[in-house]
This record gives structure tokens, sequence and C-alpha cells, in this order.
């Protein structure tokens, strides 16, 4: 079974009315564009996606301190 | 190794597709499938425990180095250790793996597998925890992590039940 985007009301998630659940996503802060973004992927493709951001972490994680700021000054 | 060129999530779900292991993807992962754009950074199942399903965990995780977290080094799990206790973090070769022998709000493994929609990944089949039960079970296990996941997962319910009414 495969999500297709048009399996979701994109305007409601663009444009949300009052009183409806993508609202209150908005205002507890949730970005609904990436989730847009998301919902036009293929599972498997969110999967890679979450799969880079994690790598992407590591690495900066794991990045040297090059220079500290106070030396910086 | 096979699977070094690949990503944390996808290698896990390569090693329990490879292995037949019985399992239903729940948590952060299935949020991600399901559309969620927050980020998780282990892959949570809900595991069958009938025998045979355990003996091959058991051969995929050692295959993988499986230690769990917090224990000490070099103890290799065995099969025994799944006797006493159902919910289990590991740390593997790949990364982080928690095993679930139930899941808050939902149930065990069968009532986890009677819940969910079957996805396919990188050549294999998975059932994946279904939206609404994904929603109950974030709820119900109340934690702020997962309360954080609700709104989103909300909405995303929401936009998919006004299309299909």
């Amino acid at each position: 079974m495969e999500d297709n985007f048009q399996d979701y009301s994109k305007e409601l998630l663009l444009d949300p009315k009052p009183g409806t659940a993508a609202a209150a996503a908005r205002d507890f802060g949730v970005d609904l564009t990436l989730t847009i973004q998301n919902l036009r992927l293929t599972a498997e493709e969110r999967v890679r996606r979450l799969d880079n951001f994690i790598e992407d972490v590591k690495i900066l994680r794991n990045a040297p301190i090059v220079v500290h700021s106070h030396e910086r000054d | 190794m096979w699977f070094t060129l690949m990503k944390e999530i996808e290698q896990h779900l390569r090693l329990l597709g490879n292995y037949r292991i019985d399992c239903v993807i729940v948590g952060g992962v299935a949020a991600t499938i399901h559309g969620a754009s927050q980020l998780t950074y282990d892959l949570d199942i809900c595991y069958n425990r009938e025998a045979a399903n355990l003996v091959r965990l058991v051969q995929a995780l050692r295959s993988v180095n499986a230690q769990l977290r917090g224990a000490p080094a070099n103890l290799p799990f065995i099969l025994d250790d799944f006797e006493p206790r159902a919910n289990f973090t590991f740390l593997t070769d790949i990364g982080s793996l928690d095993l679930l022998g139930e899941v808050s709000g939902v149930g065990s493994y069968l009532e986890a597998l009677e819940n969910s929609e079957v996805r396919e990944f990188f050549g294999n089949n998975f059932p994946v925890l279904s939206l609404p039960k994904l929603i109950a079970a974030k709820r119900a296990a109340g934690r702020a992590k997962d309360l954080n996941t609700l709104p989103e997962l909300e909405a995303i319910h929401e936009a998919k039940l006004q299309k299909e009414s």
C-alpha cells in the first residue's frame, strides 16, 4: 500500500481553517509546509530522507572545533 | 559488509527483512512513514514473541553485534534474555534499535498487526502501525516527546479523512 499525495487535503494543510487539527498543529509550531513536502514523497523516500538527516546530524556532532568563539574576538 | 554504504534505518529494515522477523514498525519511524516531519533517531518495532521468531531475532541481533544499551560491553544477547522481559533497547553495529513486546494504547504484536498497513521498503514488506493507532499509542505513552508529535499526526490524519469524505 502506498500513499498518494492526492489522498490528502493539501488545502487544509496550506490554509488551515480555525478549529481544525491543522490549525492546532500550525499554532503549536509545526511547519506544515514541511509536512506537505513529506507527503509528496513515497514512504521509502520518507525513510531515506530521515536517514540522511540522521547521517548529517552525526557528521555535524562529530565535526571538530577549529576555532573557539573567544579566539575569534 | 553488505550494508556499509546504507544508512541506519534502511540497514535495520533490511536486516529485519532478511531474517524474516515478524514485527510491526511503530514509533517515530512509523510517524515519518505517515508523513510527519519531526525527527527520530532510532527504529522501534513491536515484535512477535513466538519461539521461532525469537530464534530468528537472536540470529539477526547477533549478526550486528547487538548490545543492550547500558549493559556491560561484549555481553552477547541470547534467547534466554527474552524470558524475563519484553522491551529492549539495543545498540548495534548499525545504530539504535528498540524492541517492544507491547505498544502503549495498542497492545501486543498481534493487536499491532491487526491495526497496521503493509508498506514496501527496500525490497521487503513491513506492517506499519496505522495512523489512528499511532496517534492512540503516542497519546497513551504520554511522554513529552510523544505528545509533541501529536499535533502534526492529527493534522495529517484530518487531511486524509477530509479528502476521503
